[in-house]
């Protein structure tokens, strides 16, 4: 019971890594919050679903198709909502990004209804008994899936030109603007990865629990906000961290506290994190110079 | 006209506190600040390396240094906004010495200093007499209370703030902007209005962060009138920040040199102007008060 | 109390004769409203404008003096309404009187909250001062769900007894809109009291420049902490309103979603103005029901709106600059 819990956790956990990190770049990177994320990951899950469900694609399939169709959703709501306000206040940034993860959320509404779509049962075996041990291959199959994309995003953003200008451009954007980076092309990269980052993880979660709302939004961005608090903001290792711990928080809160409070327990913890270390688990605290 | 018997009130006080015994027998006013060994660090970073000085009542002392020499870091360590690493700021209020690093920032107004900064950090969407009464905070006596129900000794109170308030404006030439919004005012004005809501919170020590910084020589000149005029008219004890020698030069009495966190020599500007180490400090730069 | 409003400096954009006739005038037609309009649906909407308004004038301290983003103003109003409507039901003997020290202890708790969310979350910088309110309000809304015993969970608390001031009972729409309108009033004119006092002045001080204000000897942490619990004193009244004037309170109407829509209220009107939370506030609830044939685009278009604003009104529509 107990062990099965925490692989729950580790694989929710992963899966809220993947999100965290792409609504932490786009902080780093962009500066801004990314109130869309939530919706950019729904919209992921509901390509995957589509592809699965109404084109008969197989389930890898699928999560290519989502990853394909997050790319052209990331460059419309980058230039939509988060390009034109680049110098506004940050008050204009969250209603406007905010409106705009509304409209997302209602399209999908009005796109695929408002009842929940679920998966077909049939695309991964539940269970399968080894020994004792009881073991899902969906979970074996997320795991895996999350440790390649970190993998792959730890490659591009540790080893690559590209990579290495987003950190610049994170640590000190004047600088980086200074250095010849292009900074348009570079925030629409940034966007882009994030956006793919939202439906893969979208898809992942979709396929685990198998139903899928078109509301599931700002119970994702919430999570994002949180595990980035908690790993400190625009950290990706952080991320990591934060999305395993929440992970497990959830899993086990939900297992030995009570289910009600589910999706309480990362405010909570949030909030905690917060007054305890301003600046995440591992981060370090800076004030504002005269 | 009131502003005669607000000299006046100053006066009184410091007549009263010249009874007290002085801690420096040889100095002909008694000493207002006395800063022993203060050092600030950020991280490995020495911002000011065990600089002592004092400061007497009514001095006009000015602190000059090549950009990055600690100046702006040491006010902000007098008027509490950084910790202080090592050493001590004794301040001697109006009931006797006060250990200046024990206290917050919010608490500098009552006891008695009052700053300006280096890039002008006025309310910008206040207006220019509200600015001011922003400076009188510290002496309101109403609680919320008494706001809320409109009692007549808080409307009290507040006539007698803003009578105040304009007096101090018509005294430094500011009094027909007094309705506008801060920021309309032309980059003088808004020094002066910073300094209008500094003297505002009756200061007996002002500290002045480089108060020429982006005015021509003109204005410069009739910046000097200006605060020789103030501190004349308020018994101020002044402490100003200056980069343009030949200005500073023309009013202080006394400087002190900062060079890479460390004072480096102290005196008339005639003593300072010929100090080696000064000009060995300045090498480079313009030199124009020689 | 036409000229302490006319007095107030909430509407100074206007030269003092325009401001006494403008006030005048929307008094005036205030206080005829429900005689003139036949219908019991439009005094309805009347009195959801009004709840609004109270709930979105009393977000403006935070949002529009102190310059916080907050994103859990319904959970205040959550707090107000179920204690009112607790204390009132289950707690106070059964006495006119009763629903009114309800009402003020909704309130005061509403601020205690206030004070308790807003200490930790002043600790934190700016940007994610949001987050934490609209974990506050979720936490909030997640304990009325499951707090069963005391809050009856989703089912919500129903058959809310009307208030009363001795043998005169609230009963018809418009007795509710003239108590509306009374509590409003009041609010706006002691909102403006402190605006335009030293208290006021601090709160922008801080919007303005945190660090020159302290320098100016504005403690910080104090007068933010004040400024909440002000603002959710008045959203927790505003509960208590609400819920005696549905008869019925459950979790849902304090989804995270209603916060932003309070929010958006206040930035669309123009936020730290008064008028402009109140302007925003009849706006988008008239808006609300000319949509109300439009249901499945309802959101959509509120959501343009808020983009479009922001594009082209960033600081709201009666906002300058
Ligand atoms: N809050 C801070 N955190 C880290 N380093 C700081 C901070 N404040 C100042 N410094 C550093 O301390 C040093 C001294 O800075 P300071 O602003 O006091 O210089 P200054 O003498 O006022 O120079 P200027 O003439 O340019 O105003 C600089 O190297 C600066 O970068
Ligand atoms: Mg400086």
């Amino acid at each position: 019971m107990f062990i099965q819990q925490v692989m729950n956790g580790l694989t929710i956990g992963g899966v809220y890594a993947l999100v965290a990190i792409g609504y932490t770049l786009v902080y780093g990177v962009l500066g801004m919050i990314n109130f869309a994320h939530g919706s950019i990951y729904t919209l992921g899950a509901y390509f995957a679903w589509t592809a699965v469900a109404r084109l008969g694609f197989s389930l890898p399939l699928a999560f290519l198709f989502s990853l394909a169709c997050s790319v052209l959703v990331g460059v419309i709501v980058e230039r939509t909502g988060y390009y034109p306000l680049r110098q506004a206040t940050v008050e204009n940034q969250i209603i406007c990004i905010f409106g705009l993860s509304i409209v997302l959320d209602n399209l999908i509404m009005l796109i695929w209804g408002t009842v929940p779509k679920s998966f077909p049962s049939d695309i991964v075996p539940d269970w399968v008994s080894v020994g004792v041990a009881k073991f899902s291959p969906m979970q074996a199959i997320i795991l895996l899936l999350t440790l390649v994309i970190l993998l792959v995003l730890y490659l591009l953003v540790y080893k690559t030109k590209t990579g290495l200008a987003m950190r610049a451009i994170a640590l000190n954007p004047e600088a980086a603007s200074l250095m010849g980076i292009n900074i348009g092309r570079l925030r629409l990269q940034t966007f882009i990865l994030s956006a793919m980052l939202a439906a893969a993880s979208g898809t992942m979660i979709g396929a685990y629990y198998k139903i899928i709302s078109y509301n599931l939004g700002l119970s994702t961005v919430i999570k994002a906000f949180v595990v980035s608090i908690l790993g400190g903001i625009g950290n990706i290792s952080g991320a990591v961290v934060g999305g395993l711990v929440l992970g497990q928080i959830e899993g086990l809160g939900a297992a030995y506290v009570s289910t009600g409070y589910k999706d309480a327990f990362a405010f909570v913890v949030m909030i905690l994190v917060l007054m305890l270390r301003p600046n995440g688990l591992l981060g370090t605290f800076t004030r504002e110079k005269v | 006209m009131n502003s005669g018997l607000e000299v006046q009130q100053i006066k009184t006080m410091e007549n009263k506190e010249t009874n007290l015994p002085s801690s420096t027998p040889e100095a002909a006013s008694p000493l207002l600040l006395d800063a022993r060994e203060v050092t600030i660090r950020f991280g490995g970073l020495v911002a000011v390396n065990k600089v002592s000085f004092q400061l007497h009542e009514n001095e006009i002392v000015g602190l000059i240094g090549p950009n990055g020499a600690g100046k702006t870091t040491l006010f902000n360590a007098i008027s509490a906004q950084v910790p202080l690493s090592e050493g001590s700021l004794t301040f001697r209020g109006p009931e006797g010495k006060i250990d200046l690093t024990r206290l917050q920032a919010h608490d500098m107004t009552r006891i008695g200093i009052a700053r300006t900064f280096q890039n002008i950090r006025i309310f910008k969407r206040m207006t220019v007499l509200e600015n001011v009464l922003v400076g009188g905070h510290w002496r309101y006596r109403q609680p919320a209370i008494s706001i809320m129900l409109g009692q007549r000794a808080y409307r009290e109170e507040e006539r007698k703030r803003t009578a105040e308030a304009m007096e101090l404006l018509e005294l430094l030439g500011l009094a027909r902007y007094a309705h506008d919004p801060a920021r309309s005012l032309p980059y003088g004005l808004q020094r002066r209005l910073e300094i209008a809501r500094a003297l505002a919170t009756r200061p007996r020590l002002l500290l002045i962060d480089e108060p020429s910084a982006g005015m021509n020589d003109q204005e410069t000149m009739e910046l000097v009138d200006f605060i020789q005029n103030i501190r004349r008219q308020f018994g101020l004890t002044v402490f100003l920040i200056e980069h343009d020698m030949k200005f500073v030069m023309s009013f202080s009495q006394r400087i002190i040199v900062l060079s890479s966190g460390k004072k480096i020599a102290e005196g008339t500007p005639a003593e300072v102007q010929r100090h080696p180490l000064v000009i060995e400090a300045y090498l480079g730069e313009e030199m124009d008060y020689a | 109390m036409v000229k302490v409003l006319a007095e107030t400096k909430a509407l100074k954009f206007l030269d003092k004769r325009r401001k006494w006739l403008l006030v005048g005038a929307l008094l005036a037609v205030a206080a005829v409203f429900p005689f003139c309009v036949q219908s019991s649906y439009l005094v309805h909407v009347a009195n959801l404008a009004l709840y609004y308004s109270i709930v979105a004038v009393s977000l403006d301290i935070v949002a529009g003096f102190l310059g916080e983003i907050s994103f859990g103003h319904a959970g205040f109003i959550a707090v107000g309404a179920y204690t009112t409507t607790i204390l009132n039901m289950r707690v106070l003997p059964d006495s006119w009187i009763s629903f009114w020290i309800a009402l003020l202890a909704g309130g005061l708790l509403a601020a205690l909250a206030g004070v308790v969310v807003g200490i930790p979350a002043m600790r934190i910088s700016g940007q994610y001062f949001f987050v934490v309110t609209m974990g506050f309000g979720e936490i909030i809304r997640f304990i009325l769900l499951n707090w069963q015993s005391v809050t009856n969970g989703a089912f919500g608390i129903t058959s809310i007894p009307s208030p009363s001031i001795g043998n005169f009972v609230f009963t018809e729409r418009f007795h509710y809109y003239y108590l509306f309108l009374v509590i409003l009033l009041l609010m706006i004119i002691t909102i403006s009291f402190l605006r335009y006092s030293y208290i006021g002045r601090a709160w922008i001080a801080i919007r303005e420049d945190e660090l020159a204000a302290e320098a100016m000897g504005i403690r910080l942490t104090y007068y933010k902490v004040l400024a909440f619990s002000i603002s959710s004193f008045f959203a927790g009244i505003g509960g208590g309103l609400l819920g005696s004037y549905l008869n019925f309170l459950a979790p849902s109407n304090f989804l995270a979603l209603e916060s932003i829509m309070i929010l958006v209220m206040v930035l669309l009107g123009g936020s730290g103005l008064i008028y402009g939370a109140l302007f925003g506030a009849f706006l988008m609830t008239g808006f609300n029901e000319v949509l109300r044939p439009f249901e499945q685009y309802r959101m959509l278009i509120i959501g343009v709106l808020m983009m479009v604003l922001m594009f082209l009104k960033p600081r709201g529509l009666l906002g300058r600059e």
